[in-house]
């Protein structure tokens, strides 16, 4: 039945006893921004009574009202959308038009380039948490799988973060609010190989590529922020196999009040390296536990109970070998005492242990241990978030020289740092982030540094949004440097970025342009020490789509820098070691019933590395020395690399079970890492990056 | 000596008490949000008449589910969203039973392969739990009822099986985090583990656990607050019996049935659930 013809006989009681008729309201409701109908309730005043309109908008009342009555008072309302009241001429056929409903600051994300994953209301470029398993190439590793989102690079092959053109260490990574100073699992003087953080127990993921939160401090390019599973409804959980070894997890409601996640994975690289076409003498061994608790006391107060570790162990024939641990015990306390305002203590600690040894030529032992206290509160008034909080870290390095000399090296510094940020609304279309960071590292003398941060985020319309965003970013950088030149001014950046999002239900896009000044970065002087006054520059732009539907994913990225350093042994003004001037990514996955198959393609600009022009004799040390030629003068070549995955899911048993595979390096591509000289300089290596033509299969099998 | 104090000082208390009274007042207007204010007025409950409709539209959509007539669930649901605009401020618990009236619409529809409404429907009733979720973090079962309709954009969207499959546990395991004790979560919870596949780890045993809680907790439960939810009883001991009927325990399915009939005579579904286990039981008896 039409239910544009559907009547509604009203009452009206006005006190003019029996002179009263009958009268129609009827009209038309729509979207004033798109003009489509919508289904609103209208209510008429006199009575309170009311009736929702149909598909198509259309509305008829019938009213009974005085006979000399010549208007009416209607209240139009539909969810999403702002209350209206109108006065209504009787006889006419209306056409009301309603204005979307201003959204909740905090709904809108405002930072001008976060990639956000898995958040509904967020309306930003997002990544889910599958993505992280079903993306080709992505090893369902979080940070690789991170590495498909614009503004973001890395090393070819590996896993470290390189955010529009900042170095690896540039980037800053929270696990569960904790600072993780090692995010990786294998890290080498040159690079790292997959994260510590498992993809099981990941919940979601945040990347900011600039104009990011003032809660996150010490990082001049980006931030990482990984959030772990929490509350789980019932058991979940399974076992997975593959040629890497074995991984599991499990997620159980022990009682109404106590939750836990867990995950234990076991790798071993022999059938790996065999079935990789680098092959290698090398193996690695690695063991990964997670655990969380998660205590209910009541609904506002809750405590967590987590910890990790990790261990890698890697031997290389003949002589090498490195071993390393990570730890990490955490504490958090969140209250939320009214609904409109909560906070959280963390209490952390973690431990990287890391040993180097090459056989009767180097031993080094590495420590690094952090110890945080973290408070974070966030107070909700409607137009106005206010989150503020601070931090406190007291990090210990340690660096122990066992061969050739005994020598050790200590490091201690204790960091400060407090912010507050105010996400409020301008207007119904206008959301603003406005905000502060001061930080403080006890040893140094050069005071407190502080951060002021601007973004804005103005919806065009209800999928096109403009976002703005500058902010300073402070970074002290490494402590030993810093404990001998105590005068060193911190790191400094300021970043500022424009980008447009057009977000639909099946398609994403955004357009970015950017640019980053940095300033007093550490230069080598002549002398031998150490100074602050290097600078340098990131320009670029960015564009990244991502169409979804039932049948297929289509996700294609291209990032474009230009940048400049004055750094470290560059003492002029020189590409930047880290300026991957063109780079796309292409990914085409398929979906047909219980099969997926994925392709992705990979291109990057080779990154600048400074060359040898040649050799000269040094009597007095009896040995070659390098010319060196400008620095950061030439480009390793272009990085190329294709993969295939798929997957398809079976019912055994009534187990879910999924089978996958992946061929990582398709085509074989050599891709150069870097290159190596002999000792006398006379010839180059190639440094090739360990994935060659590489197959992988695994199962996984639910426990539930 | 003590007259005249006794004259002052109560006059004396009356204003400093006022004037605390303005000034908590003032504070409370400029520190707490209208949402806040909103949450806490719609907690005391606005006013007896509002109560009395609240009241009128939860029964029309109890009737209107004993008789399974859309054009009665549309009704129910003009009626609930008139309570809305009648009140002063976004009063949660009317937003939750907007939504409620829509998730009945969205079963309506999808039984009637309707689709595209039932989609129209599902959006609208997920909007109105977003907005009661957003005004009142602690509200377990909007949570709840939120996570329960995902399973159901599941139904519309398979593809989206992955992502919303944990979220739709994740909503209920919250909401339950946040109200153990209340009987529909556990409802909402056992209904939906009996339609997941139990390679996804739903089904029939499952199931039984949460129903059983339920129909536990429906018993000790008393709702004065005209505007709380208040439905769900006989649906707890439908379910049972659908359950355990699907478990071929006749007797106790049909003990169920009939225990949903004496919370809810009228009970559309029980009633037909226990005419069908007749047609199956009959033969045996």
């Amino acid at each position: 039945m039409n239910r544009a013809i559907c009547l509604l006989i009203v009452l009206a009681i006005v006190g003019y006893g029996n002179a009263q008729e009958i009268f129609t309201i009827e009209g038309k409701i729509f979207d004033q921004e798109t003009k489509e109908p919508l289904a609103a309730y209208v209510m008429l005043e006199e009575s309170r009574t009311g009736i929702t309109a149909d598909a198509d908008g259309h509305f008829k009342l019938l009213a009974q009202l005085p006979k000399n009555a010549k208007t009416v008072r209607l209240s139009i309302w539909l969810i999403g959308y702002k209350k209206k009241s109108i006065e209504a001429k009787i006889g006419e056929s209306l056409l009301i038009a309603l204005e979307l409903e201003p959204i909740l600051a905090h709904e809108v994300v405002v930072s001008a380039d976060s990639v956000v994953s898995d958040a509904k209301n967020q309306k930003t470029v997002t990544l889910n948490r599958m993505d992280i398993y079903t993306l080709p190439g992505t090893a369902a590793d979080p940070v690789h799988a991170s590495q498909v989102l614009p503004g973001v690079n890395a090393l070819p092959d590996t896993s470290s973060l390189i955010i529009r053109g900042g170095a690896p260490d540039e980037a800053a990574y929270y696990f569960d609010g904790i600072e993780v100073r090692h995010p990786f699992l294998s890290e080498t003087m040159h690079e790292s190989y997959f994260s510590i953080f498992d993809n099981q127990v990941v919940e979601n993921f945040n990347i900011s590529t600039s104009g990011f939160h003032p809660k996150y401090g010490d990082a001049l390019s980006g931030v990482m922020d990984i959030a772990a599973k929490d509350t789980v409804a019932k058991g979940e959980g399974g076992l997975g196999l593959s040629i890497l070894g074995l991984n599991s997890y499990i997620g159980w409601p022990v009682t109404n009040a106590i939750g836990f996640v867990g995950s234990y994975d076991r790798g071993f690289s022999e059938l790996l390296t065999k079935l990789n076409s680098r092959g290698g003498d090398h193996k690695f061994r690695t063991e990964h536990a997670f655990g969380k608790f998660n205590i209910r006391f009541n609904p506002a107060n809750q405590i967590r109970v987590y910890g990790l570790v990790d261990s890698y162990i890697y031997t290389e024939a003949p002589a090498f070998k490195a071993d390393s641990k990570n730890t990490l015990a955490a504490l958090s306390w969140t209250l939320t005492p009214t609904p409109n305002f909560a906070s959280k203590l963390l209490l952390s600690g973690t431990r990287y242990d890391l040993t180097f040894n090459i056989e009767n030529s180097l031993d080094v032992h590495q420590k690094d241990d952090i110890l945080q206290a973290k408070w974070d509160a966030l107070w909700d008034l409607g137009r106005h978030l206010f989150e503020f909080g601070a931090d406190l870290q007291s990090r210990t390095k340690d660096t122990a020289l066992a061969d050739p000399e005994p020598q050790d090296y200590q490091a201690r510094g204790t960091r400060l740092g407090f912010y507050f940020n105010d996400k409020l609304r301008l207007s119904d279309r206008v959301f603003m982030n406005l905000g502060g960071r001061i930080a403080h590292l006890d040893f140094l003398k050069t005071g407190w540094s502080f951060d002021p941060r601007l973004s804005l985020a103005w919806l065009l319309t209800r999928s096109d949004i403009f976002r703005i965003s500058a902010g300073a970013y402070h970074q002290f950088g490494d402590y030993f440097v810093l404990k001998k030149y105590p005068q060193l001014r911190p790191k400094n950046a300021v970043h500022v970025a424009l980008s447009y999002d057009h977000i639909q239900a099946e398609t994403e896009l955004r357009a970015t342009i950017y640019d980053k000044e940095y300033r007093h970065l550490l230069i080598n002087l002549p002398d031998g020490g150490v100074g602050d006054g290097g600078q340098g520059y990131s320009r670029g732009a960015e564009f990244f789509i991502k169409k979804m539907n039932k049948r297929y994913d289509l996700i294609f990225v291209y990032n474009f820098l230009h940048s400049q350093r004055k750094e470290n042994d560059a003492d002029l003004m020189a590409p930047s070691p880290y300026e991957i001037r063109h780079s796309l990514t292409g990914i085409f996955k398929w979906k047909w019933k219980t099969w997926t198959l994925g392709i992705r393609y990979s291109y990057a600009t080779g990154r600048p590395f400074t060359p040898l022009e040649g050799r000269e004799w040094d009597s007095q040390s009896e040995a070659y020395l390098p010319v060196w030629g400008d620095p950061y003068s030439e480009r390793y070549p272009a990085y190329q690399r294709m993969d295939i995955n798929g997957s398809k899911t079976l019912n055994i048993f009534n187990r879910l079970v999924v089978i996958y595979f992946g061929i990582t390096n398709l085509l074989d591509n050599s891709n150069i890492l870097r290159y190596e000289y002999a000792s006398d300089y006379s010839g180059r290596m190639d440094q090739q990056s360990i994935f060659g033509r590489s197959l992988f299969v695994g199962v996984y099998i639910p426990f539930f | 000596m003590k007259k005249p104090l006794t004259g002052v000082f109560p006059s004396i208390r009356r204003r400093t008490l006022g004037a605390v009274l303005i000034l908590f007042l003032v504070f409370c207007s400029a520190t707490a949000s209208p949402r806040t204010l909103g949450v806490r007025l719609s907690r005391a409950g606005q006013g007896a008449a509002l109560g009395q409709d609240m009241q009128e539209a939860k029964a029309m959509l109890q009737s209107a589910v004993n008789k399974w007539s859309q054009e009665s669930l549309k009704a129910a649901r003009d009626r609930f969203i008139n309570c809305l605009m009648k009140a002063k401020t976004d009063n949660v618990y009317i937003l939750y039973h907007i939504a409620l009236a829509d998730y009945r619409l969205v079963t309506f529809y999808l039984s009637s392969k309707a689709n595209e409404d039932a989609e129209k429907s599902l959006i609208e009733a997920e909007k109105y739990l977003e907005k009661a979720t957003t005004l009142d973090a602690s509200f377990g079962e909007a949570s709840a009822l939120y996570g329960y309709l995902l399973g159901f954009e599941i139904a519309l969207h398979p593809e989206r099986a992955m992502t919303l499959g944990p979220d739709s546990f994740e909503h209920l395991a919250k909401g339950l985090a946040k109200e153990p004790e209340n009987p529909r979560i556990h409802l909402l919870q056992g209904i939906s583990l009996f339609y997941t596949p139990h390679e996804y780890g739903g089904g029939v045993d499952s199931a039984l656990g949460s129903l059983a809680k339920a129909a536990s907790l429906f018993e000790k439960e008393v709702v004065k607050d005209p505007f709380k939810p208040s439905w769900g009883k006989d649906e707890a001991y439908t379910y049972l019996g659908v359950a355990y009927k699907q478990k071929k325990e006749y007797a106790r399915a049909k003990e169920m049935f009939l225990k949903a009939l004496k919370v809810n005579p009228e009970s559309g579904l029980a009633k037909k659930e226990l005419s069908d286990l007749e047609k199956i039981d009959g033969p045996k008896k």
